[in-house]
């Protein structure tokens, strides 16, 4: 089971900060949460930066990145500024 | 057309005059940072100390100023940079701008040193300097406090008066700063400017500026960034993804991650300490923090300020933090440069290299280490001159981290190497804003782009660094060219094949954006909503501003502070980062994470239309209509 983290409005929305989902790559996971948490949830998440173990998943290979049992994901809200 | 009205303000001896500045200068400049690098190359001689009297100081705004167009409350200090001894622009969103031009002024050149502390008065068309024996000593706050209410004010706190190098001016709870303004102001015995006055703005189409206007807004308040994001979390929200790129600066940016940055967070923030959102006059955007600091509130850390005072001191103490950045305003110095000279010298000392009287293991020190900066005492007083200087006298260079003189904001350049070309670029030293912010396409943003090329990198960053430029001439706000990024990409995601594909696009595009600048403005005579900001100038001045106009005064302007750069003796030797960030990969696993300076200045300098020593050539400043060097 990986290690999901949320942040920010997601943490609200899902109702924790961390769990632990059944997933092989990032898509099985995002199905896994909008089941969870309802759609809102689901569509927040899809937005969020990806992050699998340290690495982004846009810079990797986007929804289809793997996951492995051992990996910690974190959804991250995506910010502007400067 | 109604052009600027500047005051030239002589304090030595206590005399001004008004002048008008030429149709030409405008159309070319515009005005804020852009005619400021203008006029003060061409009012001052080459070598002068900026601290001396004979060094000028331009306050100004630009044609957005006041007219009620969406986040365009900025204003303009430009002087010679304290800390670098080149070019410096320092900007602010405070109320001095708007009530400046309300008074009958568009700027202010001031030159000269009062014989005592003294203030400028500016009211409805006319200027006194009057002593002000009175403010000696006192903070930012007290210090407008003490003055009517109804003008608008800029003042320098005790650091500006003592001569702390990057010493910054206050107006309202906002700040010009960076480069030194405050220093430059205390040297002048200028405690204060202050300004009142009812004119208003003549526009040239006022109909179809207002329908623009509410267009422009609407846009702003949809877009996903501009309308959700920074008014949610402000810039603090950049912390989290900030810290999973590995751009977070921790430890004097040896590393890129910090493992307690969600204490830190703009989330923590929001969810823990928020008392509500601001913002500026006119701006839709709201992206100030409200936060309490020992039950008063007062403007927030924006994520420059938790970053450098934050993970870079590993400090993890996030109303130390709140704390900090309000000492820092009231004392009028700037979080960037003091954060990070303090890194530097707990390295130093650390190193056994020097002593400064840190106490790295107590953060809470942190609040005397502030107050003995701004007063210039102790051993930690040594700090009031900045990082450059700092390691001139103690070493460690390599490990000093600034470009130019100038200490870079807070985002760890090895993981984002089109910032650190950036950085190492910025006319006016290591900023994020000057050097084109690629850290918002490569690390932090929506787009998902290799951060670790170099290709690419250069013809983005003078893309973004001319944009910007051009933007803050204006008078907006940089945030608003945040909005250019297409919403419909946020309702994809970051992972998703359209923001992956966006990122390859943009990056495969650098032929095409390497050669648009030799045809400048004629390939973009147009107005659109994906730069709004070129319309709404053409609406209230009556400029023929386009798109391609737009981004020429910014490439104009970008070549005018080089120059000026380059009169007062930089070279492309000072395009340069530390030693830390450009030998020493950020993972050594990966000897990819070093900034790869080396290849991306030659290709940075072509794209400019410079040579190879990144001088601007004749055949481009004949381009932009700058006069050649030794034509003046």
């Amino acid at each position: 089971m990986a290690l999901v983290r949320y942040h920010g409005r997601l943490a609200d929305l899902t109702g924790c900060r961390e769990e632990e989902l059944d997933g092989t790559n990032v898509s099985r996971l995002l199905d896994q949460i909008k089941k969870r948490h309802g759609m809102e949830a689901g569509r927040l998440a899809k937005r969020s930066h990806i992050i699998v173990d340290k690495r982004s998943a846009g810079a990797e290979k986007g929804f289809r990145t793997p996951v492995g049992p051992d990996s910690v994901v974190e959804f991250i809200p995506v910010c502007g500024g400067g | 057309m109604i052009l600027p009205v500047y005051a030239q303000v002589d304090l030595t001896q206590g005399r001004w005059r008004k002048c008008t500045i030429s149709a030409r200068l405008f159309e070319q400049y515009l005005g804020g940072k852009a005619l400021g690098a203008r006029l003060l190359t061409d009012l001052t001689a080459a070598g002068l100390d900026p601290l001396s009297p004979e060094a000028v100081l331009i306050v100004n705004t630009g044609p957005m100023n006041d007219t009620g167009a969406p986040s365009s409350s900025r204003f303009n200090m430009t002087f010679k940079n304290v800390l670098t001894g080149g070019i410096a622009s320092s900007n602010c969103g405070g109320p001095f701008g708007m009530l400046l031009k309300k008074a009958g002024f568009d700027g202010l050149i001031l030159c000269g040193k009062a014989p005592e502390l003294s203030m400028v008065v500016v009211e409805d068309g006319k200027i006194r300097i009057e002593p002000c024996p009175q403010l000696q000593g006192l903070d930012t706050e007290r210090a407008q406090a003490e003055l009517p209410e109804r003008y608008g004010k800029l003042v320098i706190g005790p650091a500006g008066e003592n001569g702390v190098r990057f010493a910054c001016a206050a107006s309202g709870e906002r700040v010009a700063g960076r480069c030194g303004a405050g220093a430059v102001m205390g040297s002048k015995n200028l405690k204060a400017v202050i300004a009142f006055g009812t004119r208003e703005v003549v526009k040239a189409d006022p109909e179809g500026f207002e329908a623009h206007t509410r267009k422009w807004v609407k846009l702003l308040k949809k877009h996903p960034m501009t309308g959700d994001s920074l008014p949610r979390y402000g810039s603090a929200g950049l912390v989290s993804k900030a810290n999973a790129s590995g751009v977070l600066p921790t430890r004097n940016f040896t590393r890129g991650r910090y493992e307690h940055y969600e204490d830190v967070s703009g989330e923590t923030l929001a969810d823990t300490r928020l008392t509500r959102n601001s913002g500026c006059f006119s701006c839709p955007i709201r992206c100030e923090r409200r936060v309490k600091v020992k039950g008063k509130e007062v403007k927030g850390p924006e994520y420059e300020t938790l970053g450098l005072f934050g993970p870079n001191l590993e400090n993890n103490n996030l109303d130390l933090i709140n704390e900090l950045n309000y000492k820092c305003d009231l004392l009028g110095m700037d979080t960037i440069s003091l954060a990070g000279t303090i890194a530097f010298a707990m390295e130093l000392q650390e190193k056994g290299m020097g002593d400064f009287g840190l106490k790295p293991d107590q953060p809470e020190d942190l609040l005397r280490v502030v107050e003995d900066v701004a007063y210039v005492r102790g051993a930690a007083g040594e700090m009031s001159v900045g990082s450059k200087a700092l390691s001139q006298k103690y070493g460690g260079a390599d490990f000093a981290i600034h470009s130019k003189g100038l200490e870079l904001a807070s985002y760890e350049p090895r993981k984002s190497v089109g910032m650190g070309l950036g950085y190492a670029t910025a006319n006016r030293g290591g900023c994020h804003l000057n050097g084109g912010y690629l850290a918002l396409l490569e690390s932090v943003g929506v787009i998902s782009m290799d951060a670790q090329t170099p290709k690419g990198k250069p013809e983005l960053t003078v893309f973004f660094q001319n944009g910007m430029e051009a933007a803050s001439a204006a008078g907006f706000c940089l945030f608003t060219m945040q909005a250019m990024i297409p919403g419909i990409l946020f309702k994809f995601g970051p992972a998703s094949f359209a923001c992956r594909a966006a990122g390859k696009a943009l990056l495969a595009a650098r032929p095409l954006l390497g050669q648009i600048w030799k045809f400048m403005p004629w390939i973009m005579p147009i107005n659109c909503m994906l730069v709004p900001h070129s319309k709404s100038i053409a609406l209230v001045t009556g400029l023929p501003m386009t798109i391609g106009k737009f981004f020429t005064v910014g490439e104009r302007s970008y070549n005018v502070e080089r120059l000026y750069n380059l009169r007062e003796g930089l070279t492309a030797a000072d395009d340069a980062l530390p030693g830390r960030l450009t030998k020493t990969p950020q993972d050594p696993e990966r000897p990819d994470t070093v900034v790869p300076l080396d290849k991306m200045l030659p290709v940075y300098y072509k794209v400019r239309g410079w040579d190879a020593n990144g001088v601007p050539t004749a055949k481009r400043l004949k381009h932009l209509g700058i006069p050649l060097p030794e034509e003046e």
